[in-house]
């Protein structure tokens, strides 16, 4: 027999092995003293230069491998374990896992949307300046308009030259992206944002908001209710009835909002999620872009409301309890 | 605001009934909902005052969306006596008041106002008071433009609209006094204050049941004046919300020639004499409208015939209609909000209605998405630490402690939200507490912004409350960095609880004993971005085997790890891959003073295998060394 097959019916053998017994016998039929590869190996002396060599390589490497295999079995089988009578039907031991916040899931889950509709994803500060906030944004100082968005401020530092604030929403960072890149922009902008009210089941004095950002030089309102159909079916894999209303933000023009309805499973009410808009040449000049070779559109969604629509969950606060029997359950 | 539905009806006689005026509203004009009765409530823009705080505007808006015919009486009063001298007006500054029409008239008696007067004032929250006073707040709801009512025999040597002296005080029509200053306005006599203008009519000069004459106000007053005098006192009234959104100077002769129509027929009141003081009243705007422009804009394909019918129906002038697609357009006067092409796009769309608007994939130039360096970060850490075990929490920004490099808030919500967080730790710690009634063991992590010195970064917070929580804590904080692509770091004692996570000489974080069990850690993501920028490279598997010695000695109690390891490390070992603590004991032999450990030593080179001989050579220096500088024992 050839070394190729005899190292096949071994392998092949060892296998089967199922006992300390069979493993020993097993030994001396290969490597025991009369073992058939014993043999090989005694017969080799008898060869010529060149053949020893080459068999010799071969029965050598066999010999190891046997030898592994044996020295591998035999821990295995001589654990005890085959013996020992394991309860099969015994629960299994408890892993202790993490969860990912319900907030975070949800984020991930519409940066994924998003990012195979090829939006980039950028952050920015959450503390912010009244510039970025209000001024650039077409909000002007001392108008109701601004009273939209009630803000925390900070106490100023001695001769400070503006007013620091809590971004009360994520779109400065239109104003921050558009100052520091060229057209075409695709971006979203999750982010923390603050608002001076008082708690309620609806309403949190900090949550997170996504903004998104869409220019070109032919980017209109019906591609951003595309770009949004598809967001929102994604997000829900639900049938959903869209419905858009007249608006008002300062830096959109014509503003609008944004309405889904559920149609699946009879949730039959609408549900406000969203403002949006086409940007308002205003912001485009703020952000130092001429609006005459520009359109496209903005919008903003309260990342929180969109989680308890999906998982149901009733009130925002619960968000920020850290009870991690709530954050548990996702 | 409130409007009556009955009012609405009878402007626009055609109206649809109350359910679907208000879809109508709601979908094409503005935010509006039911309310009990005849009323409804409209969520104004809050550019929409001048033209629409009213029953005329909003009836304009019904009209506009349901393509129908209005009636308003909004004809202009002719022929009556002006500047006469019988009553003066002087505007110390037309900035502050642009316009300021006044009228005197006299009446036989204030008398009562009519019961469907009061029966409107009522439902739209407003209380009939007299004859006199009900028509002027009438005609705020007609029109849109606030009113006053003096009792002329009141006034003293005429009316002056001027800025309030500092510490001046007015008591208001309810006896509420209001101390002034030089940035409100007023409307005063040579006495005094009569009214804090734009906001509330004072008590002196009140029109009462004996007053026979009176000066009527329809006045425009600068609207950032109004706005922060009514922060200020604070006091919101119908006419302060209106002023504070800015009216059209237009709409206060409007208004009077109204009042003075209803004043003539319910009290048959005359007028005597008036006065018009005014600036230079807003001229004529004319916008291009480009319907090639719109379509592109908004995506929508209406030919120029309907643009023109729809800017028609909300009361646009169109002229030059001989441009092949494109017109001039001019708002109506007392649409403020509409000044360039985007604007008149928002009419024409919403009164197609943006419902009719098709979904429309965008054909752009493909430029790859990217996702900025923390945000990735950020996500990595986050997946690392779940499958480590652990859950993550949110806390809010701010808090009750402060410390050295903590920012305040100007107007905190409460006393224990009065600061900007500095770190993640505080709220790390109560998530601990407040879950410890339910679990004995946990692992909790936060990534979030903080605030020092005013400068803003991105941090993660780690906490475990465990058996050896600090050790689990270190063991952790290595694999995830190393997850993330640091390998070179140190956790370096700074004090006896806390130790600094250091990597290339740049301190990243630190790591807190709370108490036995309780371990924290915080980390500054933003410098950790700049450090793992590279990429993993790969690096040849090792051909040769590893050779292990372990080496048990007995210290001194006060002897720590890290002294011993760093020692070991001083020593620069040929062909040392690793050194781990294996094994440690307190109370060596039941002794208080001593400890034992076990070290295990890994031997490995690249090049060959390494002999015993060779490994027992480097090992042997340890022993040694350990032994000079340590005080140490070999076991």
């Amino acid at each position: 027999m050839g070394i190729a097959s005899l190292r096949k019916q071994a392998l092949d053998e060892a296998e089967s092995i199922e006992d300390v017994k069979q493993l020993e016998s097993f030994r001396v039929k290969y490597l025991g003293r009369k073992g058939e590869l014993t043999s090989v190996l005694r017969s080799l002396k008898d060869l010529s230069l060149n053949e020893r060599r080459s068999l010799g390589e071969e029965a050598n490497k066999l010999r190891r491998d046997l030898e592994e295999v044996i020295d591998f079995k035999h821990k295995e089988l001589s654990a005890g374990g085959k013996e020992e009578i394991i309860d099969i039907t015994r629960p299994g031991k408890k892993v202790q896992v993490g969860h990912l916040h319900p907030l975070t899931r949800i984020e991930d889950e519409i940066k994924e949307i998003f990012t195979s509709l090829n939006f980039s994803i950028v952050e920015g500060p959450e503390l912010e300046s009244e510039y970025y906030n209000f001024d650039a944004l077409n909000i002007p100082p001392a108008h109701p308009a601004r009273d939209m968005w009630d803000t925390f401020w900070l106490k100023q530092p001695k001769n400070a030259k503006e007013r620091r604030l809590m971004r009360t929403h994520t779109s400065p960072m239109q104003i921050r992206y558009m100052e520091t890149h060229q057209p075409p922009f695709q971006i979203i902008v999750p982010g923390r944002v603050f608002r001076y009210e008082a708690t309620d089941a609806s309403h949190e004095i900090n949550f997170y908001q996504l903004e998104g950002l869409m220019v070109d030089e032919n980017i209109s309102l019906a591609n951003f209710k595309f770009i949004i159909e598809a967001f929102f079916k994604r997000l829900f894999k639900e049938k959903i009835e869209f419905r858009f209303r007249p608006s008002y933000f300062p830096f959109v023009e014509p503003a609008v909002e944004v309405d889904i309805k559920f149609t699946t499973k009879g949730r039959g009410e609408w549900l406000e999620v969203m403002g949006a808009g086409m940007v308002h040449p205003r912001v485009f000049e703020a952000a130092h872009l001429n609006p005459r070779d520009l359109q496209g559109f903005a919008f903003g969604v309260g990342i929180e409301r969109l989680a308890m629509i999906k998982y149901k969950i009733p009130d925002i606060r619960m968000f920020y309890t850290g009870d991690l029997k709530f954050i548990n359950q996702f | 605001m409130k409007f009556s539905y009955p009012f609405i009806k009878k402007l626009v006689p055609q109206a649809p009934v109350k359910a679907k005026l208000i879809d109508g509203l709601n979908m094409k004009a503005f935010e509006t909902e039911p309310l009990d009765g005849d009323a409804f409530e409209v969520k104004l823009s809050p550019n929409r005052y001048s033209d629409a705080a009213s029953h005329w505007g909003i009836a304009r808006e019904v009209a506009a969306v349901f393509n129908l015919k209005i009636k308003v009486d909004d004809k202009k009063v002719v022929n009556f006596p002006q500047n006469k001298g019988l009553f003066k007006i002087k505007v110390l500054d037309n900035k502050l008041c642009p316009r300021y029409v006044g009228r005197l008239f006299e009446l036989k008696k204030v008398g009562d106002s009519p019961s469907w007067m009061k029966k409107l004032l009522h439902s739209c929250g407003l209380r009939p008071i007299n004859g006199v006073v009900d028509i002027m707040n009438y005609v705020m709801l007609e029109t849109g433009q606030p009113l006053h009512a003096f009792d002329a025999d009141g006034i003293e040597k005429g009316i002056i609209v001027r800025s309030a002296k500092n510490n001046e005080e007015i008591t208001s029509l309810d006896g509420v006094r209001y101390h002034l200053d030089e940035k409100d306005i007023v409307i005063a006599d040579g006495k005094g204050p009569l009214a804090i203008a734009g906001v509330k009519g004072g008590k002196r000069a009140e029109v009462n049941k004996n007053t026979r004459r009176i000066i009527v106000e329809a006045a425009n007053f600068d609207q950032v004046s109004i706005y922060k005098t009514m922060k200020k006192l604070p006091l919101t009234t119908d006419a302060s919300l209106r002023f504070s959104h800015g009216l059209n100077p237009h709409l206060a002769l409007t208004g009077m020639d109204r009042a003075t129509v209803l004043l003539k027929d319910i009290l048959g009141a005359k007028v005597t004499d008036s006065m018009d003081v005014s600036a230079k009243l807003p001229g004529k705007k004319i916008i291009e409208f480009n319907v090639d422009k719109f379509n592109k804009f908004i995506g929508l394909n209406l030919d120029k015939k309907s643009v023109v019918n729809y800017l028609k129906r909300l009361g646009f002038t169109i002229q030059d209609f001989k441009k092949s697609n494109s017109f001039l357009a001019e708002p109506p006067v007392l649409r403020d909000d509409i000044n360039i092409f985007e604007d008149l796009t928002e009419e024409v769309a919403r009164l197609c209605g943006l419902d009719e608007l098709k979904s429309f994939p965008p054909v752009v130039g493909l430029q790859p998405a990217e996702i900025q360096d923390d945000v990735v970060l950020k996500s990595k850490v986050k997946k690392i630490l779940v499958g480590f075990g652990f859950s993550e929490v949110y806390n809010y920004s701010f808090t009750g402690q402060k410390d050295k490099d903590s920012s305040e808030l100007e107007n905190p919500i409460s006393q224990d939200k009065k600061y900007l967080r500095t770190g993640l730790s505080l709220g790390l710690k109560g998530n601990l507490r407040t879950n410890s009634k339910d679990l004995d063991n946990m692992r909790i992590f936060e990534v979030g912004r903080v605030w020092r010195a005013n400068s803003e970064s991105l941090r993660l917070g780690v906490a475990l409350k465990e058996e050896d929580a600090l050790f689990h804590l270190k063991g952790i904080l290595s694999r995830l960095l190393e997850g993330v692509g640091l390998t070179e770091i140190l956790m370096k004692p700074d004090s006896k609880n806390r130790l600094l996570i250091e990597s290339d000489n740049n301190v990243l974080g630190f790591i807190e004993v709370v108490h036995k069990n309780v371990s924290l850690a915080e980390i500054n993501l933003g410098d950790i971005v700049l450090l793992t920028i590279g990429e993993n490279e790969y690096r040849p598997l090792p051909k040769y085997p590893a050779i292990m010695r372990d080496i048990s000695i007995v210290v001194p109690a006060e002897v720590r790890v890290g002294e011993v390891m760093e020692a070991i490390d001083n020593l620069s070992l040929k062909d040392v891959e690793d050194v781990d603590l294996v094994d440690y004991f307190d109370k060596f032999g039941g002794d208080s003073k001593k400890k034992s450990l076990t070290f295990r030593i890994v031997f490995r080179s690249y090049q060959k295998t390494l002999t015993d001989e060779e490994v027992e050579k480097e090992f042997s220096k340890i022993g040694q060394a350990l032994t000079r500088l340590l005080k140490a024992v070999v076991r």
